[in-house]
């Protein structure tokens, strides 16, 4: 028993990474935009197929199809919150809160964006062969094992961190950034074009999520409803974390795959799965703005 | 201006192609949305025909009789479903040409489909609005247990004869409701045939069964096989070392998977769809998990292709399946051949239980309004109750390779029967019963070692 604890550790921080990478997307727009992008998984489901679609028909790896897919997907990201969200921001700006129908339009844009791919490409579950997904890491009498694609995740989640990290804080775009996210109405009075910004935010955000997915397409499936688990745990995991803290996430991230690797050696899965909930509820009781939340 | 512009014109876009989602989902996916999208058309038409549920009378246009299907085309079990309605689609355009329903003057039979997402309350309302709106005058589904427990319930809720297929929970067939008839096995049934293939492999290997292990999807299929087969392997003194629930859409099964590790049972019986069948078997492999007597898969995702394609054949090397069909059909019956045949090169799928099923589901319907010759429901539940099907080399009504079709009072199939497969050099070989058995086949127990060379020649479906 001891044993199979401690080997679900690391299996849970792997699984964490993931999350992580996936849920860093929403941290940043959810964060700067205070938008509740229900499309997040949507968005990410996407990506995938777009890995799957360059691997298919070019051979092209999807660690190498980032630089194709991810500046794809910062574009739009951006056009997003440019075409579809600004005009209802500008419309209501006068309210204190975000407005619900921004999120009302992005859940149009998740049943949409799912829905369109299931027509085009059908309900099949598909997986990508590639040399990452096919290998595993073995230690010991196959004591512990997993795919080389889960750990390739793990580091990228920091990686991706790290970037995110140093462009929030760093760079002039950061500022402007940590600027609208803090008081929208001041940083325009300072001079930021806010909506400009906000497009930024978002097709980072976009950007981020089409990363984490070359991750996922080696481990998981492709298929248009995949976007539906992630994105609702996204939510979970940046909202424990704190909204506006990228290392937030991935704490956030790693707690959630903890707890379901972990706990699952105790207790039944569907009931592992109750405790990170729970956990939710505690935090959020106890610490409203999370446990690395600043705003 | 012209930005505003912009977002009308983006903002239509989106709501056409939502739109023309919503008619893609009702008249379901991909290969069958000509003829479903037909028929929804067609039966959007004639709506206004429709009677209510209680006259007993469906919609008829001159010589069309309408059948409501409800399928899961999208969701976890989307290819399952699209299987299922492949099947029912094949052999009603095989009915329509030869004749119809001639009892009803060459009656055509018109399908009407219904997605049920894989979800319950979404396929008890489609059994709802087919029942009330759409004038069917019987209803087909809905392949997954727990959608069909609430689907079966509306359906005699809306007094109209229900065909349960596919779902396998007790209870669907086991609550007095007279309009509802189930041509498959039932869990009960299923588990029974596992164990009873339990016990004859054990017999002819000399291996002795002690202790099994269950994973399971925790909705109701799952968690009915559970408590079945707990209930009968604890009459022959077996041991449960491991009972695992699993949420639908678990992307890593590595948690669990220790878990068998450290429990070491002699068998894994093991209940999953398509996508967590695909994680399970990969991890199993990769993790070197070798229970001496196998992993018996009650059938599920192990049933269908596109699980194959997904996986390296050695997932699969020496898995049992409970097959909800007879395998050896294609090569003891000429007209399943050729229809394998058929299936391949229209559908691209080998032939299986999914779509033997759904034809099997449909004929039954035929048959029943030929007896009744009428789409009078109380006589369609009446010819339903009556109904006797023998199968023979000309019985093109029994796909899944039932001796018999004929319903108990409570309006279970007693004949239904499946095989026990065991996957050798990647081909499934029927053992279990005997008489599903082909010369000379046996099974291989206890299951081998040979983690890095089993299934090394067969090729990848």
């Amino acid at each position: 028993m001891l044993q199979s604890i401690l080997i679900s550790i690391p299996h849970g921080i792997l699984l964490g990474g993931a999350y992580g990478a996936i849920a860093l997307g929403l941290s940043v727009i959810f964060g700067v935009t205070r938008i509740v992008n229900f499309a997040h998984g949507s968005l990410l489901m996407v990506s995938v197929f777009a890995y799957y679609g360059l691997y298919e028909l070019w051979g092209i790896d999807p660690y190498m199809g980032i630089v194709i897919v991810a500046p794809i997907m910062f574009m739009v990201g951006y056009v997003i919150l440019t075409v579809l969200i600004k005009p209802l921001i500008i419309r209501e700006r006068a309210s204190v809160v975000e407005p619900t129908s921004v999120m009302l339009i992005t859940i149009g844009l998740w049943y949409a964006l799912d829905n369109l791919f299931m027509m085009i490409f059908g309900s099949n579950y598909r997986t990508l062969d590639t040399k990452a997904s096919q290998t595993n890491i073995v230690l010991g009498d196959a004591t512990f094992v997993t795919q080389l694609s889960r750990v390739i995740a793990f580091v990228a989640s920091f990686v991706l961190a790290g970037l995110l990290w140093f462009i929030t804080n760093k760079t002039e775009l950061g500022k402007r950034i940590r600027a609208v996210s803090q008081n929208r109405d001041a940083a325009a009075l300072c001079g930021v074009d806010v909506y400009k910004t906000y497009g930024i935010a978002f097709g980072l955000g976009a950007a981020a999520v089409s990363i984490a997915a070359a991750c996922l397409s080696q481990f998981y499936f492709v298929q248009p409803q995949i976007g539906s688990t992630f994105g609702t745990k996204s939510f979970l995991i940046v909202v424990l974390g704190g909204l506006g803290s990228i290392p937030g996430a991935l704490l956030g991230g790693f707690i959630f795959g903890l707890i379901e690797s972990v706990g699952a050696q105790f207790i039944t899965t569907t009931s592992a799965s109750m405790l990170s909930f729970l956990l939710f509820i505690i935090v959020l009781v106890v610490r409203p703005k999370g446990l690395m939340g600043k705003l | 201006m012209k930005k505003r512009n912009l977002v009308k014109i983006i903002c239509t876009i989106i709501t056409v192609v939502m739109v023309a989602s919503l008619f893609s989902a009702c008249g379901g996916s991909k290969a069958p949305a000509e003829s479903s999208s037909a028929s929804s058309n067609q039966s959007a038409g004639e709506s206004k025909e429709a009677t209510s549920a209680q006259a007993g009378q469906s919609a008829n246009s001159g010589g069309e009789v309408k059948i409501g299907f409800v399928w899961p085309l999208t969701g976890g079990s989307a290819t399952i479903g699209q299987q299922h309605n492949d099947g029912a689609l094949m052999a009603i355009e095989e009915i329509n040409a030869n004749g119809g329903i001639k009892s009803m003057g060459g009656a055509k039979i018109v399908p009407v489909v219904a997605d049920s997402e894989t979800k319950p309350d979404v396929g008890a309302n489609q059994v709802e609005r087919l029942a009330t709106k759409e004038g069917v005058c019987m209803i087909i589904g809905a392949y997954n247990s727990a959608v069909t427990f609430p689907c079966a319930e509306a359906a005699q809720r809306n007094q109209i004869p229900f065909i349960s297929q596919g779902g396998v929970k007790n209870e669907i067939t086991e609550r007095g409701y007279d309009w509802v008839f189930r041509v498959n096995n039932k869990a009960t049934y299923d588990v029974e045939e596992m164990l009873k293939g339990i016990d004859l492999i054990c017999e002819e290997n000399n291996v002795e069964m002690k202790t099994y292990a269950l994973i399971y999807e925790s909705t109701d299929w799952g968690s009915d096989n559970a408590k079945t087969w707990k209930k009968f392997a604890d009459e022959r003194g077996w041991k449960c070392v491991l009972d695992e629930p699993v949420t639908v859409g678990q992307s890593d099964m590595s948690s669990q998977i220790l878990k068998i590790k450290n429990a070491n049972p002699d068998v894994i019986n093991v209940s999953f769809y398509t996508p967590e069948m695909i994680v399970f078997a990969n991890g199993l492999i990769a993790n070197r998990v070798n229970p001496p007597l196998g992993v018996w898969s009650v059938g599920g995702g192990e049933q269908d292709p596109a699980f194959f394609k997904a996986v390296e054949p050695k997932a699969y090397e020496y898995h049992f399946v409970q097959e909800d069909w007879d395998v050896s059909g294609p090569l003891n019956h000429k007209w399943i051949a050729e229809l394998a045949e058929k299936v391949k090169a229209e559908k691209g799928y080998e032939l299986n239980s999914f779509f033997a099923q759904g034809w099997t589901a449909a004929y039954v319907a035929y048959e029943a309004l030929e007896a009744a010759g009428s789409t009078d429901k109380a006589k369609i539940k009446e010819a339903l109750r009556n109904l006797d099907i023998q199968n023979s080399e000309d019985c093109r009504v029994i796909l899944s390779g039932y001796p018999r079709i004929k319903f108990d009072e409570n309006g279970q199939n007693t004949y239904s029967t499946g095989t026990i497969v065991q996957y050798q050099n990647g081909v499934p070989v029927g053992l279990s019963p005997i008489q599903n058995r082909a010369p000379g086949a046996k099974a291989i127990v206890p299951i081998p070692d040979d983690f890095d060379t089993r299934a090394a020649n067969v090729k990848k479906k």
